[in-house]
């Protein structure tokens, strides 16, 4: 191959990525669930829910229930259980349909009997997760199930959640739950993005004594 | 007389359809959910935090037009440089992560609900990508051509 040769086939190279890479950064202004670039708009997001968390916290007085996985160490292989309170079964809960969303996923929460599932990546859940919910990620699902599988009932009523609404982890965790006889299954469609804006109790290293800690 | 297999026309054509394809697939989901796969670049802890939502946001872009250009037969050479790059780049990640002992979610292929964590496979995968791409490299086209279709 000629020198001048492999030089085109190098610039060609640089000049398709530029191009893409632009594309992409378009593209991410359309998306509706984009992506923002700058770090400073994600913090401000947080120390907005600060307050909305105080307040939705004085009048509630149930407390959510403590089944929940231990923040883990940063080389830690899986996410850990401490303990599993009894939840409602999905027949005795407020709302219907195996989808839910914001408004009856918050109802199911203030049960305080119901398991919250984590379907992001183990990294995510650690930085900050819905305060009491466990972590089964769907790519190590089997290694974190094993863990934390004798803890969990399977009468109980879990409630799985993505990031949003198109990702599809939570059903990957969903059907991978099912296959071990769990009958009581919702998804939260809206996921981590929606309980976040909402600024209801959230948990995780991120989130410092704000509320009430560490779950 | 020698034959050279990897350059045969077939080949290539072949080669070309396997590897765009698994390009584009590997894309899209990347594409939809830029905040899932953010979430994943984190993870490998390799890229600064203020540089993730940027490399999120434009990967899997340069992973789709590679893919789509290697299978119209545009820019052949360069598509199969950039898939060189990344995947060796991918390899590269996925070993310093096993040496650091952190095991997590590969993020390769999260379409089809194939979604497994980093390991021998993944590198495995990304080699054999690699040996698939080398012959487009060496014998595909690097050009742009509209071919006119002839009247009757």
């Amino acid at each position: 191959m000629k020198f001048e040769k492999i030089l085109s086939i190098i610039f060609m190279a640089i000049v398709i990525s530029v191009f893409s890479a632009f594309i992409g950064l378009f593209f991410n202004i359309i998306l509706p669930n984009n992506l923002s670039l700058l770090p400073k708009k994600e913090i401000k997001i947080v120390k907005q829910a600060k307050p909305a968390l105080v307040e939705k916290k004085q009048p509630a007085v149930k407390v959510p229930p403590k089944p929940v996985a231990a923040p883990l160490p940063k080389k830690a292989p899986v996410a850990v259980t401490k303990e599993v309170v009894k939840p409602v079964t999905a027949e005795t809960a407020p709302v219907e349909g195996k989808k839910l969303n914001l408004e009856q996923v918050k109802k199911y929460y203030d049960t305080g009997k119901v398991v919250f599932v984590d379907a992001r990546p183990e990294y995510a859940y650690v930085e900050l997760h819905i305060k009491g919910a466990i972590s089964l990620s769907a790519s190590r699902f089997n290694l974190q199930f094993e863990a934390v599988k004798d803890k969990l009932d399977k009468k109980a009523l879990y409630i799985i959640y993505c990031s949003s609404p198109t990702c599809h982890l939570s059903d990957l965790v969903a059907e991978d739950l099912a296959e071990n006889d769990f009958k009581n299954i919702k998804i939260f469609t809206g996921g981590w993005d929606e309980w976040r804006e909402a600024g209801y109790p959230v948990a995780g290293l991120k989130e410092k004594g704000t509320v009430s800690g560490e779950d | 007389m020698k034959i050279n297999l990897l350059s045969n026309n077939r080949v290539l054509l072949a080669l070309r359809m396997v590897m765009g394809g698994v390009f584009i697939l590997a894309s899209v989901d990347k594409i939809i959910n830029p905040s899932m796969f953010a979430m994943i670049l984190k993870e490998y802890k390799l890229i600064p935090d203020i540089l993730v939502p940027l490399v999120a946001v434009t990967l899997p872009w340069i992973e789709f037009f590679t893919g789509v250009f290697v299978l119209a037969d545009i820019f052949t050479q360069s598509s199969a440089l950039i898939m060189i790059g990344l995947n060796l780049v991918y390899i590269a990640g996925i070993v310093i992560n096993l040496v650091w002992g952190l095991v997590h979610e590969c993020g390769c292929f999260t379409i089809f609900g194939l979604n497994e964590p980093i390991g021998g496979f993944s590198i495995a995968r990304d080699i054999v990508f690699i040996l698939l791409s080398l012959p487009l490299l060496f014998y595909g086209t690097n050009e742009f051509t509209f071919r006119k279709k002839e009247k009757i």
